[in-house]
């Protein structure tokens, strides 16, 4: 038993990396869709598999090789910051250079002082919570590879200027998917940086494919941002081996949550919260976030959206029993919370239908970090639910949007009107994406609920719910009316179906049916993989989730029934009556809905959404929020030091 | 929660909300006619139209209209069935927005420049209702400790008492809900609206019908939220619910020129001065429950 | 009397009036006259309304704008031409431009004369229109929903 599991293990861990070197020294099409397709079935079939022994059964893996193995991490990790340092050297940038050094020089002080220390006994453990985690990364995170694969035939088709570097690309996305394993399923925090920094090199360098100077200069701030973060675990590293130096006792995760003097554990949790707030882009890092759209759309959806920055928050999750009920995880739910009001404010403002995603998605994690910050098991909950749900409603999105951009040449939300009809499949997925992101009954919506509900437990989480509201209202108005644009100007003659590529297609309603599987059985998630999960971590907690009493749940499903008919009466339902021609205070209409003009000159009525740039733009809000989140991570520091100190 | 009494109180809901819905916006004509020194309608109007409405040809801008529509209307129902069966608020504040969503793809789905106009205020409106509704949820919570109506109700003490500022705030966004003002997004009956009455402009027949009746419908919720700060009062409830519409009427013919921008202002201006930090008091003192 | 009768919504259109009768129009909504009393609300949209309520003569500009104003309304619906130039053209009639009263484009079910009308006309004409819309009403129903 204990064999196979390893076996799944290293299968996750090693076949990617496998997949990586073999995509990387060819370049045929034919071949690579194999390659891609083959390893995505062998990554979904073993994740299937391992989260089922984990479920019947948590895993926990000790190996004897790992000191060897540790001691090659190592190597890895200063390979890592030599080639950042490399690269910021060769396009002259200062900052990235800097912290790369200092990234290296802590390294380096690990190896030196702590070399005997940093071997953890246990190295894989699986629980519910990591299952949860592989199977995101398994099912959504190939969906997503293969997606790339029609996606990148297309996108150096409209980008001919842009140097074509496939084998490349679809490397990294591999070696990615196996650091991603590898943070999940590692329980030695050394390991987990380790693989922390290698999906911020990934990250880094599929920001800077196209190698335009916008693209170079948003892959810059990206890593020097993502460094600070790296900086920061590394510091939590030392610090948790001053606290304990005997032995490798506190680097692993599993005997972190469960030491007995909390208190001791403020500072390192503290840097921690720095490690997760950079990776999830939170308020005052968000910028690296949005510069982040330049990349091609896969990334977006697989390192930005659905995967790496969940790396950040899932991190503050296991964290969370640390932070529960100190003044440091209240401050850390501030940030979360402020993140997701500022953000969802910025979002109104964009038109550009990437950078709406990149806001949402900065505004989701920073609700999960709110939550983890909270630390409570309803909290936890709460964050883990909106972790399902948002990678695999925003992964559907961001696969969407590039799937359109690559069909009408524009990304820009004031150009998808009438897409239902011009586009039938992939506008009705996005449909599915946007309720899926913010309205009852969908799942967003209900791990939003648990949130609000499970801050209302403890003090101060009042102020969190306040945020909640109004930043809930934002998100409301701005998915609304994007929503709105593809149901406008529906009445034009049907455009020539376009041909939406075989991978693009399979990727795209596979999300689709996921999403709606999700959100329809999200009540069987809970029960199934949370519940056992804050069991096994809090030794308070009972499952008595208050949301879920049975006269909710039924008109959920209330809910869920209502919508079905409309939408099967929308589909199947004929409608008799006359069909008017739209009002425009009585101008004729052509049949392409364009109205005629006093000099008998048709014109298109073109309708705009408001953006309220004057109130939500970048050049209002940003600077504010910067000023309030460094005031509130120094409150942070503060705190933890006084709570340490006294 | 009883069951007898949860399906007691949807049946209740589903018949005699319309029934009084109508009669109070037929009273609130004849209000209106008064103040500005007219006679007004007769009190039963609001019925005549949509009797009226029902029989006129179906005709539509575009056909989901008519889909949309429904389940706007089935929606809105569906959130009071939640409230007056002693439900969650949260589901019901959930459900509203859902609800809302419908009529705003009717709008946005009829192709015509002063219907999407119109939903896109529209869509203003309900975000600018949308923080209020959730903390009045929040404050009944902290108040009594439950989001269940049922056991809201049954609390002795009127929540009014710890919440007078989230009623203040719910009293304002009533402005709005009635949909008399402001003008530039309204869509009731006064002469004095900018947009050919905005969202329900592409409407006509029965599928503006619906939206009149869920109209009615959605203003007994909100004036059922009202009542619920006085549960335990319920004669001060009433009176309370009935001196707040009076006063709306009056607001409206004392202001009929307020814009959007203006009305998203105030009404946010309230919300942080009174909901918000009614909330905080409550976050750091306690209630007085 | 049926609904029809108790709630005539009302689309107002000035196809090329002085604003004489436009005016009077809505002096019929002010408190002297008050014609809500009778269910009548000015709608100014088509989709909403039950009469339609036409000033001023036909030129080659309002063709068809007025053909497409009718047209949106739904069924059943009346016509009043109001004033003397929506009745014929009036002292416009021989102008190049003009074609008419506005009965050469649409059908027109009530006149009301004047130059321009009295209010108390006006109201008289719309009570006749509301008597037509009724009729109009029942063999709609009759005919059966389209």
């Amino acid at each position: 038993m204990y064999t196979q599991n390893l076996t799944a293990i290293l299968i996750l861990l090693l076949v990617p990396l496998f997949a990586a070197t073999l995509l990387a020294v060819q370049n045929r099409d034919a071949i690579r869709d194999c390659i891609v397709g083959a390893t995505s079935a062998v990554i979904v079939g073993t994740s299937l598999y391992l989260t089922w022994a984990a479920w019947t059964k948590p895993i926990a893996i000790d190996l004897v090789s790992a000191k060897e193995i540790n001691l090659g991490l190592c190597i890895v990790e200063l390979i890592i910051a030599l080639a950042i340092i490399g690269l910021s050297i060769k396009y002259l940038r200062v900052l990235p250079a800097i912290l790369g050094f200092i990234q290296l020089a802590l390294v380096g002080i690990i190896e030196l002082f702590y070399a005997d220390s940093v071997s953890v006994a246990t190295t894989f453990i699986v629980n519910d919570l990591t299952a949860v985690m592989i199977l995101i990364i398994g099912i959504i995170g190939t969906l997503i590879c293969v997606y790339a694969l029609g996606y990148m035939k297309d996108y150096h088709h409209h980008h001919a200027e842009i140097p074509e570097r496939k084998p490349y690309f679809f490397a990294m996305l591999f070696i990615f998917l196996s650091a991603m394993f590898g943070i999940v399923l590692s329980n030695s925090l050394m390991w987990i940086l380790c693989f922390w920094e290698v999906t911020t090199l990934c990250s880094f360098l599929l920001i800077g494919y196209s190698k335009t100077p916008e693209a170079v200069t948003n892959s810059f701030r990206a890593v020097w941002m993502n460094l600070i973060g790296g900086i920061a675990f590394t510091l939590a590293i030392i610090c948790l081996l001053e606290i304990e130096p005997s032995g490798a006792h506190l680097l692993s995760i599993s005997n972190i949550i469960i030491y007995p003097d909390m208190t001791a554990l403020t500072i390192p949790a503290a840097f921690i919260a720095i490690a997760g707030l950079t990776k999830a882009a939170q308020m005052p890092f968000s910028t690296w976030l949005t510069g982040a759209m330049v990349a091609p759309t896969p990334v977006s959806a697989l390192l930005h959206s659905s995967t790496m920055v969940k790396a950040g928050v899932y991190l503050l999750v296991i964290f969370s029993p640390i932070f529960s009920h100190t003044m440091v995880g209240i401050m850390l739910a501030f940030i979360g919370a402020f993140t997701f009001f500022v953000t969802s404010a910025l979002a109104i403002s964009q038109s550009n239908a990437k950078k709406v995603l990149a806001y949402s998605t900065i505004a989701n994690l920073g609700l999960i970090t709110a939550c983890a910050g909270i630390g409570t098991p309803e909290s936890v909950m709460a964050a883990i639910l909106l972790i399902i749900f948002h990678a695999v409603a925003k992964g559907l999105l961001f696969m969407c949007v590039g799937a359109v951009e690559h069909r009408i040449s524009s990304r820009d939300i004031e150009d998808m009107d009438g897409l239902l009809v011009r586009l039938p499949l992939l506008a009705t997925m996005m449909v599915i994406g946007i309720c899926g992101m913010y309205l009852a009954p969908f799942g967003m919506l209900i791990a939003k609920w648990a949130a609000l509900v499970a801050f209302l437990s403890v003090p101060f989480g009042w102020a969190c719910v306040i945020l909640l509201a109004f930043g809930s209202a934002f998100t409301l108005f701005f998915w609304t009316k994007w929503l709105g644009k593809l149901f406008m100007r529906m009445n034009r003659p049907a455009a020539p179906e376009t041909l939406l590529r075989v991978s693009e297609k399979i990727s795209v309603i596979g999300t689709g049916v996921l999403t709606l599987i999700c959100s329809v059985g999200f009540f069987f998630i809970i029960y199934l993989f949370i519940d056992p999960y804050l069991t096994s971590i809090y030794k308070e907690y009972s499952d008595s989730m208050e949301i879920l009493v049975f006269d909710n749940l039924l008109m959920i499903v209330l809910m869920f029934v209502i919508l079905a008919i409309l939408v099967t009466a929308a589909h199947f339902g004929h409608v008799p009556g006359r069909t008017l021609s739209p009002y425009l205070s009585g101008r004729g209409v052509d049949e392409y809905g364009r109205f005629r003009g006093s000099l008998g000159v048709y014109k298109e009525a073109k309708s705009a959404n408001y953006y309220m740039v004057e109130y939500c733009g970048e050049e209002v809000l940003m600077r504010p929020s910067w000023v309030i989140s460094i005031t509130l991570i120094i409150i942070l520091f503060a705190l933890a030091f006084l709570e340490v100190m006294l | 929660m009883n069951l007898m009494s949860a399906i007691g109180g949807a049946v209740m809901f589903l018949f005699l909300a319309p029934i009084l819905g109508g009669l109070i916006f037929g009273v609130d004509r004849v209000l209106t006619a008064r103040m500005q020194s007219r006679r007004g309608p007769p009190i039963l109007q609001p019925f005549y139209d949509i009797d009226k409405l029902w029989h006129k040809e179906r005709a539509f801008a575009n056909p989901v209209e008519v889909i949309f529509t429904s389940g706007y209307l089935v929606l809105i129902a569906f959130s009071g069935v939640i409230l007056f069966s002693g439900g969650d608020l949260l589901l019901v504040v959930f459900a509203l927005a859902l609800a809302h969503t419908f009529l705003l793809l009717a709008a946005y789905a009829a192709n015509a420049p002063y219907s999407i106009v119109g939903a896109e205020r529209e869509l203003i409106g309900v975000m600018v209702a949308e923080p209020v509704l959730l903390l009045l949820a929040v404050g009944f919570f902290m108040v009594t400790e439950s989001f269940f109506v049922a056991e809201i109700l049954s609390k002795t003490v009127p929540a009014i008492l710890s919440l007078p500022g989230v009623f203040l705030a719910l009293f304002a966004v009533l402005t709005l809900k009635l949909r008399k003002s402001p003008f530039d997004i309204a869509t009731s009956h006064h002469a004095h609206q900018e947009l050919v009455k905005g969202v329900t402009s592409s409407l006509s027949g029965r599928t503006l019908a619906k939206v009149e009746v869920a109209h009615w419908y959605e203003t007994i919720i909100i004036l059922a939220l009202m009542f619920l700060f006085f549960a335990g009062a319920p004669i001060l409830g009433v009176a309370a619910v009935v001196v707040c519409y009076f006063l709306e009427v009056l607001m409206d013919n004392l202001f009929p020129r307020v814009t959007w921008k203006m009305t998203v202002k105030s009404l946010w201006i309230i919300t942080v001065i009174f909901a918000v930090a009614n909330i905080a008091v409550i976050g750091v003192y306690g209630g007085v429950v | 009397m049926s609904s029809a009768e108790k709630s005539p919504w009302i689309l107002h259109y000035n196809a090329s009036s002085c604003n004489g009768c436009d005016i009077e129009i809505l002096a019929a909504l002010t408190p002297l006259y008050d014609v809500e009393r009778f269910g009548i609300i000015n709608t100014g949209n088509p989709a909403h309304a039950d009469i339609f309520v036409v000033t001023g003569s036909v030129n080659e500009q309002n063709k068809e704008v007025l053909k497409n104003l009718y047209d949106q309304i739904p069924e059943p619906k009346v016509v009043v031409a109001v004033g003397i130039c929506a009745a014929s053209g009036g002292v416009f009639r021989d102008c190049y431009n003009v074609s008419g009263g506005i009965a050469t484009i649409i059908p027109v079910d009530a006149y009301v004369p004047g130059c321009s009308v009295r209010p108390e006309a006006l109201i008289e004409g719309v009570v006749k229109a509301i008597g037509v819309l009724e009729k109009k009403r029942a063999l709609f129903d009759n005919g059966g929903a389209k």
